[in-house]
């Protein structure tokens, strides 16, 4: 039963994630040409030193990539559900109605995940190739923000198709993009550090409301 | 015999729009079940609210005697649903649609989806999207033939499909129906499909019930009667015995459940001269639009 709505699901985004795990594998490439090509032009110190100094984060280009990747998934996931409300008919399956929308979200998540992890291991060794163990260790608290607001993306994408009425659907793509930005703003590394506890809870109750939605659908509130 | 399907008062609004008031019927097992109605008379609501998409304001809705709201996913495997337009997974080919929900339900006979495709002209990769309407419907229908269910939720087959395909749908679900003794509740904006499939029926107006009755006794007792009035201004007003009436000119035609004879003490009681007074017989498409009017 998981097997065949995990299956339904990829089939809708199995497209946009090949041309997503692309583009990360490109922003990541320009990410470590980059490098290569500043070690090259300037001494090793001097890089560091402006790295510390001016807040440099070399691998910015993931944050977007990030955000893009939440969207993509979303918007690819849940247009087929929301056009001639296709939902019903995940929703009509012999299975509690929770455990589907669950699932669904699941393995939306999951490919995220993976995504995430992608860009961490790479983002990692091309870390521990130039730069001493501090940036590593840093790596790590300022991405998990983007990856966060990724999955928040997401999960607000879910909320917005999955909302029966115009009027509520408009209101959470406003609060919505409200909270996702909160993921994405300020540089610097580990920025977020102090908050991480903070949009970690902050991505689980959006989660959450993901059920709301579901709940209004199934009701019918207009 | 039991029944699959009790709906009783219901009453739902959108916004401040009523759609329909105490809404009662019976759905009785084995039985085919027809909703008609105009467009905006509230089947489709009635169907959502049916299969638990809808909370309606007040009334009860049972399905196997559970509250459709809140149906149990053994229920659920119970119902086979077909959405208006027939929408399925177009996303998905004929193999995979059939993969993915032969994996939901225990009764899943592969056989019956796959001798219905056998028919159309199309390979087992073929995307739904890549169809025609008409072949989606089959595929549709293919899918809950397989399920196997016992009771069969098919709101407005018709739509999109030509005179062909529709009879293919119904050919197909009579013969299914009758020898597996299934239930089924149909909607369809083409009442003239229906008249030899349907046991039952109940026919909704703007905000009410006009009808709820078999439809052999419907089409046996609602009659059409035509004449010639001298005084073309005479007024028929809507009553126990004037269902609905047509004029054109000094030509009438009355809708009643009344019989030859009584239609004639009626116009002689209100002192109407008429003339060349008939009954004309109809079929269950002439006996709803004569029942429901043409506006």
């Amino acid at each position: 039963m998981i097997k065949a709505l995990v299956m339904k699901e990829w089939l809708k985004v199995r497209w946009v994630f090949i041309g997503l795990v692309v583009l990360h594998g490109a922003a990541l490439l320009v990410t470590y040409y980059d490098l290569l090509n500043t070690f090259k032009i300037y001494k090793a110190n001097e890089v560091i030193i402006q790295f510390i100094t001016f807040e440099v984060v070399f691998y910015s280009k993931v944050k977007y990539v990030s955000l893009l990747t939440g969207l993509g998934i979303g918007i690819f996931q849940f247009f087929p559900e929301l056009n001639q409300s296709r939902l019903k008919l995940t929703l009509h399956l012999p299975v509690k109605e929770n455990k589907l929308i669950f699932q669904m979200a699941a393995t939306g998540a999951a490919l995220l995940i993976v995504l995430s992890v992608f860009d961490v291991c790479i983002l990692s060794l091309i870390t521990l190739k130039f730069l001493p163990r501090e940036f590593f260790d840093s790596m790590v608290t300022t991405t998990l923000p983007w990856y966060l607001g990724s999955l928040c993306s997401y999960f607000w994408v879910m909320i917005v198709f999955i909302e029966p009425g115009w009027v509520k659907r408009i209101l959470m793509a406003i609060v919505g993009i409200g909270i996702v930005s909160l993921f994405f703003e300020g540089g610097g590394y580990a920025m977020y550090a102090p908050s991480l506890l903070y949009i970690g809870v902050l991505t689980f109750l959006s989660g959450a409301i993901i059920f709301l939605s579901a709940f209004n659908f199934k009701r019918g509130i207009w | 015999m039991s029944n699959v399907v009790e709906i009783n008062n219901l009453t739902h609004y959108y916004g401040e729009r009523l759609i329909f008031e105490n809404l009662s019927f019976n759905i009785r097992e084995g039985s085919i079940f027809g909703l008609l109605g105009k467009n905006g008379t509230g089947k489709t609501t009635t169907i959502n609210i049916l299969n638990g998409f809808l909370k309606p304001k007040s009334g009860k809705c049972l399905m196997f005697g559970e509250d459709s709201y809140t149906l149990s996913p053994a229920t659920k495997a119970r119902v086979g649903f077909l959405i208006e337009g027939h929408v399925q997974y177009s996303f998905m080919n004929i193999k995979q649609i059939e993969k993915y929900y032969a994996a939901f339900y225990p009764k899943w006979k592969k056989e019956a989806y796959y001798e219905l495709m056998s028919k159309l002209a199309v390979t087992e990769h073929q995307k739904l999207s890549k169809m025609s309407c008409g072949q989606r419907s089959q595929v549709a229908l293919g899918l809950i033939l397989a399920q196997d269910p016992d009771l069969l939720i098919l709101d407005d087959f018709s739509m999109g499909l030509d005179a062909g395909y529709r009879r293919l749908f119904i050919d197909y679900l009579t013969e299914y129906a009758k020898a597996e003794g299934k239930t089924i509740f149909i909607t369809s904006h083409i009442i003239q499909d229906l008249e030899n499939f349907l046991d039952d029926c109940i026919v909704l107006d703007y905000r009410s019930v006009l009808l709820t009755m078999p439809v052999k006794e419907f089409l046996a007792t609602f009659k059409q009667f035509k004449f010639d009035v001298a005084d073309p201004l005479s007024q028929f007003p809507k009553d126990n015995v004037v269902k609905n009436v047509e004029k054109v000119k000094n030509r009438v035609s009355i809708y009643t459940f009344s019989n030859l004879d009584e239609i004639e003490h009626y116009l002689n009681a209100r002192g109407i001269t008429f003339s060349a007074l008939q009954q004309v017989p109809m079929s269950l498409e002439d006996a709803f639009i004569g029942l429901t009017g043409k506006y």
